[in-house]
């Protein structure tokens, strides 16, 4: 191995630190992303016991309207969804990368200078933090969808089963047909964030060896 | 050991050693103050450095007194090169 191979190395090793840095800022900002989900559901519950209401105390609401509530029900959880995507990636975006990138260009006495500065003990609290924002960011996604896509073919299947056919359907089908649909939808995704894991936690057992050696090897000359 | 002013070094900073052995292995020998521009170090906090390393036997003076390396200074800065390339070559870091 050379001096090169080393620099390249150590850039490998501080950008996977700078990563686990977005994964753990991902774990902060979900308790952001619950409550954007959250308030859109409330919205959306306002919005349709208010109109139920109002047409149970006799206001003239057109059937159009309550025909497409549903409608707008996916509508305000849609765009609660995104709204919440688009906070959680602004907010990683925000964490500083590639700041040990002029250190390293000074080469040896750079690594160096890099490895002694690192605090093992926080890397390690943050991955353990990065792990967990990965994976309940995962959980929550799959929710989201399924909560969609209930709406959504509670949509449907009022109009083609119950208005055209005048077919009942089960309720609790319908939740688990949704929930095989978010499933399907998510399945690229969740496969990543299973071998993510997987990755992060071999990162770990990877730092918890070298730091053991690196502070088992006394450096004073 | 002291310096020249201030305190003596009691646990010299690694990554200031690597810079002044670093320095002096690619220019032979070099005198205080063109060391201390080169290695971006105070004059005063640089002196404290070379006595430390003086000692050690890691620099000597020569007649108009310039710092030289001495083998033993490369050695010991080749073998922490070596650790390092050993140590930080066996770590697999994944792309996450």
């Amino acid at each position: 191995m050379t001096e090169e191979n080393l620099l390249d190395k150590m850039a490998e090793f501080k950008t996977a630190i700078d990563q686990v840095k977005k994964y753990r800022k991902l774990a902060i900002t979900m308790i952001d992303f619950v409550l954007i989900i959250v308030t859109s559901i409330i919205l959306l519950l306002t919005l349709n016991i208010g109109v139920n209401i109002l047409n149970l105390h006799g206001f003239d609401i057109s059937s159009t309207i309550l025909g497409l509530l549903p409608i707008f029900d996916i509508i305000i959880l849609s765009v609660g969804v995104f709204t919440g995507i688009i906070f959680v990636n602004r907010k990683m975006n925000t964490v500083t990368t590639l700041q040990w990138k002029n250190t390293l260009d000074e080469g040896t006495p750079g690594v160096l200078k890099l490895l002694q500065e690192t605090n093992w003990e926080n890397i390690f609290s943050e991955i353990r933090y990065a792990k967990l924002g990965f994976a309940l960011y995962g959980v929550l996604k799959i929710v989201t969808y399924w909560l969609i896509s209930a709406f959504a073919f509670a949509v449907i299947a009022g109009f083609t089963f119950v208005n055209i056919f005048h077919f009942s359907f089960n309720i609790g089908s319908l939740w688990m047909v949704s929930f095989v649909f978010a499933l399907v939808l998510n399945a690229k995704d969740l496969r990543n964030r299973y071998e993510q894991i997987g990755r992060l936690d071999s990162l770990l057992l990877e730092f918890r060896w070298f730091e053991r050696e690196f502070r088992r090897t006394d450096f004073q000359a | 050991m002291k310096g020249n002013s201030g305190e003596p070094i009691s646990k010299p900073d690694l990554y200031v050693l690597a810079r002044v052995i670093k320095t002096l292995k690619e220019k032979n020998k070099m005198n205080k103050t063109a060391l201390s521009i080169s290695t971006g170090l105070s004059y005063d906090r640089l002196i404290k450095y070379l006595d430390w390393m003086a000692k050690k036997g890691f620099i000597e003076f020569d007649v108009n007194n310039d710092v030289v390396l001495t083998k033993l200074g490369a050695e010991t800065y080749d073998q922490l090169v070596k650790w390092i390339l050993q140590y930080v070559g066996k770590v697999r870091f994944q792309k996450i």
